[in-house]
């Protein structure tokens, strides 16, 4: 009996892979970790989802400070 | 999600605390219930532990007076409390929900009296309310509950999702999507376009302040603010088709009303007809009594009549015997004398000599000296005893109208209870069931007027989705105007600040794409998925040669497909809808992203014998832990062991103790 979010996420990890391998499978999983644990709580479930987003974003440093990710 | 435990207290019938242990191995409960034990109290356990809602068979959800226990009321208890504990991943859970009263309240007249109180216990250790609410509706969300607190009663609304338009069918398409975690990704994308936003915002912000590109930030900037205003406009529609659409909800369950409305009047006026039609005939029976009655009071002399009867009987009997042997001795007489005084025998044509002439006279006149008719007075007597007896009998004929007044007697009993089954048990439900329709309606609402307002509805509705689809289309046109605006801007600025605010806004953008493109991707998988394991489901259940299996369309309903044609089944039967549904269910357990328990109620209505053994057989198919609420009956308990009886992890009966008091007891079952 199927128990997981397998599925799911291989579907992810699959357009990831193919069309965007420059985003982190990281923040993808994070991402639906979010959302799996605020489903009743939408307010919580945005603004934790967009905290992670701003985690990852803010590692991407401008080519001059050499701190690319 | 896996059931340990649940103990139930004052709830319903269940006066006494009373448990349903679940094993930690994989199977079918089965609970044995008579009509009105508390199989049903049992899922508004359930109900009520998640969700705390209990819902009466008028469909009310807040009722909560209304399944305090009736022996414990009246021993003074009025709270109730329901308890579930269940394993989920490595945790334990103790969910609590109790019904208690306000202060101040010592009998609660209202339901305002009462308010449920949630508490939960996390591997032994309480948690605080906001916590313990949001573990409950992680558990077991509402608008998924339909899948796992499965009533057969309300199977026919798996049919609405064939129906594109259907309001209640978007509602459970939703719910079914829901289950398969679609929400994981569609609230992941719109939370990442969230993201995007504010990082789109920032990168103009940005732009406008770099003079390479300012005009064309500037450009995206009332792009943007176009834009804005658009999703404003989106969300007026969409509320407004909300709006019509529980208008629409609201007309259709009005016309179902009057629908029902008009059912109920015609069988009110029958059941009238025939109250009246069986008054008349008691009416009948009883003048009829009244006129066998009329010669009742002959019964108190019945007795001495009858004596009389037997004396006058015994004195004609007499007396008609001397006067029949008188009769026949002066016909013996006369042969003789016709023998003595003629010239032969009468009889045997014997010419008698002088002698035997001599003796026959002789034997005339012994005869005629032993012969005495009938003297005056007896003649009178005689006459005289059998016009009493004609009389005597008159007032004997009581005693055979007994049998028929006793008969006409119990007629009237049975017609008197008929009448009073019909007038305080049809007709008073009739009644009120009529009143709970028409409370809220005009006595002058034309049936008409709800259908006209419905097709308006309709027309609003799809003219509020075409706005939606051309805003929604004029959107796009501006994102994408946005993105060449963007790149164009990349392309010109050399500025650091704008390179690194575009490098994140691309890495967002990024992000929402994932999101936004598995929707669909995962959706498309997930039907054909869901499609496949129904089909198996249904296959398996089904012994119908011409159906080759299920087809689904973009609401998850599922047609039957004919193997010959190719085509849907046309009008299915309620029981094949059944069936159908059971298959769904059985495939969106598999396919959810969490599973937990099914707890079916009435799961085999409209079944034949047949059909409900197949579809028991795939009751384990369902879930790793299975719950059936049954009445005896409603399933054969021998065929069930022998088909499932490895599944069956236990068996309990709901046993009466008395009309309002019910205990469960477990047979503990090795299969």
């Amino acid at each position: 009996m199927k128990n997981s979010l397998d599925d799911l996420k291989a579907t992810l990890e699959r357009i990831r892979k193919e069309k965007y391998p420059s985003i982190p499978d990281a923040v993808i999983e994070e991402i639906v970790s979010v959302q799996m644990a605020n489903q009743d709580n939408p307010a919580k479930r945005q603004a934790e989802t967009i905290k992670v987003i701003d985690r990852y974003a803010a590692l991407i440093k401008s080519e001059e400070s050499g701190g690319d990710r | 999600m896996r059931f340990k435990e649940l103990s139930i207290h004052n709830f319903g019938p269940y006066k006494d605390l009373e448990t349903i242990r679940f094993d930690d191995c994989d199977g079918v409960s089965i609970i044995w219930g008579d009509n009105g034990r508390g199989k049903t109290s049992i899922m508004n356990a359930f109900n009520f532990v998640f969700f705390g809602e209990v819902k009466n068979r008028k469909g009310d959800l807040h009722d909560y007076i209304s399944f305090i226990n009736e022996e414990g009321a009246a021993e003074g208890n009025y709270t109730y409390e329901i308890t579930l504990t269940v394993s989920d991943e490595d945790k334990t859970y103790s969910i609590s929900r109790s019904l208690e009263l306000m202060a101040g309240v010592r009998v609660p007249q209202t339901n305002e009296d009462v308010y449920p109180v949630l508490t939960v216990n996390e591997d032994g250790f309480i948690v605080e309310s906001g916590k313990a609410e949001h573990i409950v509706k992680s558990l077991l969300p509402k608008e998924v509950a339909r899948f796992f607190l499965f009533d057969g009663e309300l199977l026919q609304e798996y049919e609405e999702l064939l129906n594109d338009r259907s309001p209640n069918g978007a509602t459970i398409k939703s719910s079914i999507e829901q289950i398969l975690g679609m929400p994981i990704l569609t609230y992941g994308a719109a939370d990442a376009r969230k993201a995007y936003d504010k990082y789109s915002t920032e990168a103009t912000r940005v732009a406008q302040n770099d003079t390479n590109t300012a005009k064309y930030a500037n450009q995206v900037a009332r792009l943007k603010a176009e834009r804005e205003g658009h999703e404003g406009e989106i969300e007026k529609l969409k509320k407004e088709r909300e709006t019509q659409m529980a208008e629409k909800r609201r007309l259709e369950k009005e016309m179902q009303d009057t629908e029902k409305l008009r059912s109920y009047l015609e069988r009110k006026r029958t059941i009238e007809a025939t109250i009246k039609a069986k008054e008349e005939q008691i009416e009948a029976e009883q003048d009829s009594v009244l006129k066998l009655l009329e010669s009742a009071w002959t019964w108190m002399i019945v007795p001495t009549v009858q004596r009389e009867l037997d004396v006058l009987n015994a004195t004609v009997t007499e007396l008609n015997t001397k006067q029949s042997q008188a009769a026949s001795q002066r016909r013996i007489v006369a042969y003789i004398r016709e023998a003595v005084e003629g010239i032969q025998c009468p009889v045997c044509q014997h010419k008698p000599t002088e002698e035997e002439r001599s003796l026959l006279s002789e034997k005339i006149r012994r005869i005629e000296a032993g012969t005495s008719d009938l003297s005056s007075e007896e003649e009178v007597t005689l006459q005289k005893a059998k016009a009493r007896m004609d009389v005597l009998k008159r007032f004997n004929v009581f005693g055979s109208s007994q049998e028929e007044i006793r008969r006409r007697c119990e007629t009237i009993d049975d017609l008197r209870v008929d009448i009073s089954d019909l007038r305080d048990v049809q007709l008073a439900e009739l009644l009120s069931d009529i009143k709970a329709i028409s409370k809220d309606r005009d006595a002058d609402d034309d049936p008409m007027i709800a259908v006209d307002l419905h097709s308006r509805c309709e027309r609003e509705i799809g003219i509020l989705e075409e706005g939606i689809r051309a805003e929604q289309a004029r959107i796009e046109q501006i994102d994408g105007d946005i993105v060449k605006l963007n790149k164009k801007i990349q392309g010109l600025s050399s500025n650091k600040d704008v390179l690194l605010a575009n490098k994140r806004l691309g890495f967002v953008e990024g992000i929402q794409s994932i999101f936004t493109e598995a929707v669909d991707v995962y959706r498309d998988m997930l039907r054909e998925n869901v499609e496949r394991d129904a089909t198996e489901l249904f296959l398996a259940m089904s012994d119908e040669a011409d159906y080759s299996g299920l087809s689904i369309n973009q609401n998850y309903g599922l047609s039957i497909m004919l193997r010959d044609s190719g085509r849907a089944v046309p009008n299915r039967s309620a029981g094949w809808e059944h069936m159908v549904a059971f298959a769904l269910i059985g495939a969106l357990h598999k396919n959810a992203p969490f599973e937990g328990p099914i707890i079916m109620d009435f799961p085999f209505s409209r079944m034949s014998t047949k059909n409900k053994r197949n579809m028991m057989k795939a009751v384990p198919m369902l879930s790793a832990q299975v719950m059936l609420l049954v009445f005896p009956g409603e399933i054969d308990p021998s065929t069930t062991r022998q088909d499932i009886g490895r599944s069956i992890v236990q068996e309990c009966t709901l046993q009466r103790i008395t009309a309002t008091h019910t205990h469960i007891e477990r047979s503990d079952y090795n299969g």
